[in-house]
């Protein structure tokens, strides 16, 4: 065997070794991919989970399975994602509420950044600001006035300590400078008759699920907390507008891989949802659950999670809502 | 007459041969799911969510409410015959429905829990069509304080579920309450007695739980006994309970049924607490309160009659109001959303077809329930011939394999075999699993409605007293702690007397 054979020999291992990787992204995938939802079944993360998989499957030829592994406000079946090998065959959708665990939660075993790959954001969910009926303010400014004269007297509900509805209602009473006692409950429905009855005198919960008690006339829909109008709700004016620019929640979904799973099958992934995120009747099914359809590169979704964790870790430690 | 208009409007729509065909369906899954142990309603009608899609609204609803209604039938079914409940509202029927089955009477324990359900049913419908709007005002007059002060006093009732002492059964409240603890602290997200264990943050599964309390520890007792032996259970007599049953268990199905309308309207274990007061009831009505516990047939009748009753009104608040009052609920919520359909009160107004045919399939749902559960009973009765060496693994892995398919969790199989110990050690030292179940189910629920009662009103207690409501109940439940402790008092100072 002389040089020359031994260097285009292993120039051709090196080809080889060089082809064989997006060779294996190209095959990807060739067996069936676990789809890893955090929460109990029939909450958003994953009735949108369940939507987009009825579209994925045959996108990618293999069977997508959704398996629940709910628990601990999402981070049992969080930690099992970040822990899985980044091989493309386990999934994870999360909502927004991944990007609190870990300030709420020191003690939490992975990291929400740096142990995932976001392969794309796919909804975002408008929360708004509702009181009962019975109480004497018709805008967001009567409000903070009513709030202001009664310190530290009034409550306001919330899905649970740590969740979205918590944190951002903890923004909005230290953006505007409020006093007020904080009252949890197990979700937010069940915090629907204290508020209709007017025990609880405000909450921020999601269009979709106070959109029923408006139109009734049990509770008034002061404010969304988004940066736009929900087209449902247009005369509605945003948090941001009236009179606090800087104040901007809402929730979203995403979905996720582990972090190391190859750029390419990441991008494969990534063209797929966003060519379903774009189909017409998921669009629908997605506005009546009152999301809005958002598609985004695997970068933006990073850029998503970071700007958020930063945020809100900041604003977590200030108020100290940590354990 | 416009109700019956709407009546009729209903069961046109519920009639049609799609819609009847769905509501079957829904039955027979429901049954289904509610035989077997650990698959409760709620997995069950969010994984067939995605099949909905392609309904039609009416269609949807529905096939789920069906498979809702239909494991609350299933469920009584494991109870009575394996001493398996899967939901807290069967673990009433083990009570008095097991010890029936081992006297070889589950053939009328299974078809009064079927005639029972059926009746209370159909009364039921009645109430939901008739009363819905005063009840759902109800439901909202209950705030934190009412909802304390209901639960207390289901703690003290929940005494009677024991037949042995008041000492142990109280022991055993407090016992369950305590376990109740385990789990996040929902005010500051704190977590108590975990171990550093995140699944346990949402605290102890119930079905884990129950099934080690009740089904593990009563094989293991079984056990005790050479397992090589036919079946413990006395050589079945007959299928269909007897004249005499059928009227001593009349008053109760009619009582339990009154109970349960009325609590299965309250969000938040209202149709649970319903079973349990309807047991309560029958034992204090009766004249032979000695029977219960040792196979009375009031205490199947009365406790499956209010639970199913509990399960029909409990759609109240959802129809109502949008409020949904338990998980299953909850998710026919999001069913209707992803049909564009707002529920709500308007709900009757802007779909009264979707309305009434639901509230008219409830009532088809439960004469077809009835059809399919009657000829069930031979069946089922003939499996507790099978040889309990087979019987006993079997329940144990259709148990393992339905628990762990829930939460993909292996800690919750390590809970069902530390239950079952657990549940054994009790039956040795004579107290009874009832009141620790009730314990663990109420404990939570009471320490979440005290905190925030008296979080709202900035710690100062006098806010149990101040609506009538609230200080009716608790009023209630003092005179029961004295009606129940003044015997004891009393027999004391008699022993005291005579010696």
């Amino acid at each position: 065997m002389n040089l020359k054979s031994l260097l285009s020999g292993l120039a051709l291992a090196g080809v080889v070794l060089v082809a064989g990787i997006p060779a294996m992204a190209q095959d990807y995938p060739t067996s069936t991919i676990q789809l890893i939802v955090p929460y109990a079944p029939g909450g958003s993360g994953d009735i949108t989970a369940r939507l987009i998989v009825e579209h994925l499957s045959p996108a990618l030829g293999q069977p997508v399975v959704v398996e629940n592994r709910p628990g601990a406000n999402g981070s049992i079946g969080s930690d099992f994602v970040a822990k899985a090998a980044p091989d493309g065959y386990t999934l994870e959708v999360v909502v927004q509420s991944h990007v609190l665990g870990k300030a709420l939660m020191p003690s939490l075993t992975y990291d929400p950044v740096g142990d995932f790959e976001p392969i794309s954001l796919m909804s975002r969910t408008q929360l708004g600001v509702v009181v009962p009926a019975s109480l004497p303010v018709n805008t967001l400014e009567e409000l903070v006035a009513y709030i202001k004269a009664h310190p530290g007297e009034l409550a306001f509900a919330s899905a649970g300590h740590g969740s979205n509805a918590h944190v951002f209602t903890e923004w909005f009473l230290d953006t505007a400078d409020l006093d007020m006692i904080h009252v949890p409950y197990a979700g937010s429905a069940a915090a629907h008759p204290d508020l209709i009855s007017g025990v609880a005198t405000m909450a921020f919960d999601t269009l979709a699920s106070v959109q029923g008690l408006v139109a009734d006339g049990r509770l008034k829909l002061l404010a969304v907390a988004g940066a736009e109008r929900h087209p449902e709700f247009l005369d509605v004016p945003t948090i941001a507008e009236s009179g606090y620019p800087d104040y901007d929640a809402s929730s979203w979904t995403m979905l996720l891989a582990p972090a190391g799973t190859p750029e390419a099958i990441v991008d494969r992934l990534n063209k797929e949802v966003v060519a379903i995120l774009s189909r017409d009747d998921v669009k629908e099914r997605l506005a009546s659950l009152g999301a809005t359809v958002v598609a985004s590169s695997p970068a933006e979704a990073k850029a998503t999670v970071e700007t958020e964790v930063q945020r809100y870790t900041d604003l977590i430690e200030r108020l100290g809502l940590a354990q | 007459m416009e109700l019956l208009d709407n009546v009729l409007l209903g069961l046109e729509t519920a009639m049609t041969l799609q819609n009847l065909f769905y509501c079957l369906v829904g039955c027979l899954l429901g049954t289904l799911i509610g035989v077997l142990p650990g698959v409760g309603p709620t997995t069950t009608i969010a994984l067939l969510l995605p099949i909905t899609f392609g309904l039609d609204p009416s269609t949807s609803l529905i096939m789920l409410a069906g498979i809702y209604y239909g494991a609350q039938y299933g469920g009584s079914t494991t109870a009575i015959l394996v001493n398996l409940p899967g939901e807290a509202s069967s673990a009433v029927t083990a009570i008095d429905g097991y010890k029936m089955a081992q006297k070889g009477k589950a053939g009328s324990a299974l078809a009064i829990a079927a005639i029972g359900s059926f009746i209370a049913g159909t009364i039921a419908t009645v109430v939901v069509v008739v009363f819905s709007p005063p009840l759902s005002e109800l439901a909202l007059r209950f705030g934190p304080p009412e909802y304390f002060s209901l639960i207390v006093l289901g703690l003290i009732l929940s005494v009677t579920l024991a037949n042995g002492s008041v000492l142990k059964a109280l022991a055993m409240i407090i016992l369950g309450l305590l376990f109740g603890l385990v789990g996040a602290d929902i005010y500051t997200g704190i977590p108590r007695f975990t171990f550093g264990e995140p699944s346990l943050m949402d605290g102890i599964n119930f079905v884990a739980f129950a099934t080690g309390l009740y089904g593990i520890s009563e094989i293991l007792s079984n056990l005790e006994q050479d397992p090589s032996r036919k079946s413990k259970v006395s050589k079945p007599k007959g299928l269909l309970p007897t004249w005499p049953e059928m009227k001593r268990s009349i008053g109760p199905i009619l009582r339990g049924t009154g109970l349960g309308s009325v609590m299965g309207v309250l969000p938040g274990g209202g149709a649970t607490l319903s079973s349990f007061a309807a047991y309560t009831l029958e034992k204090k009505l009766s004249k032979h309160p000695e029977e219960f516990g040792e196979g009375a047939i009031e205490g199947v009748a009365g406790p499956e009659s209010a639970n199913n009753a509990g399960a029909q009104t409990s759609f109240i608040p959802m129809l109502t109001l949008g409020i949904p009052g338990n998980g299953v609920m909850a998710i026919m919520i999001g069913a209707l959303m992803i049909q564009g359909i707002q529920p709500g009160p308007s709900v009757m107004t802007t779909n009264p077809a979707l309305f009434w045919g639901l509230i008219a399939s409830m009532w088809i749902g439960n004469v077809m329930l009835l059809l399919l559960n009657l000829p069930l009973v031979g069946i089922w009765v003939k499996l507790l011939s099978t040889p309990y060496n087979f019987m006993f693994p079997a329940i144990i892995l259709f148990s393992a394999i339905g628990i762990f398919s829930t939460n993909m969790n292996g800690l919750d199989l390590g809970l069902v075999a530390m239950f079952g110990l657990l549940g054994y050690v009790l039956i040795k030292l004579d107290c009874e699993p009832a009141p620790f179940l009730m314990g663990f189910i109420l404990g939570p629920l009471l320490e979440e409605n005290l905190r925030r009662a008296m979080m709202f009103s900035r710690g100062n207690p006098a806010t149990f007293f101040a609506s009538p409501l609230s200080a009716g109940l608790l009023a209630v439940a003092a005179i029961a702690l004295i009606l129940m402790i003044l015997p004891a008092v009393r027999n004391q100072r008699q022993k005291v007397f005579t010696e």
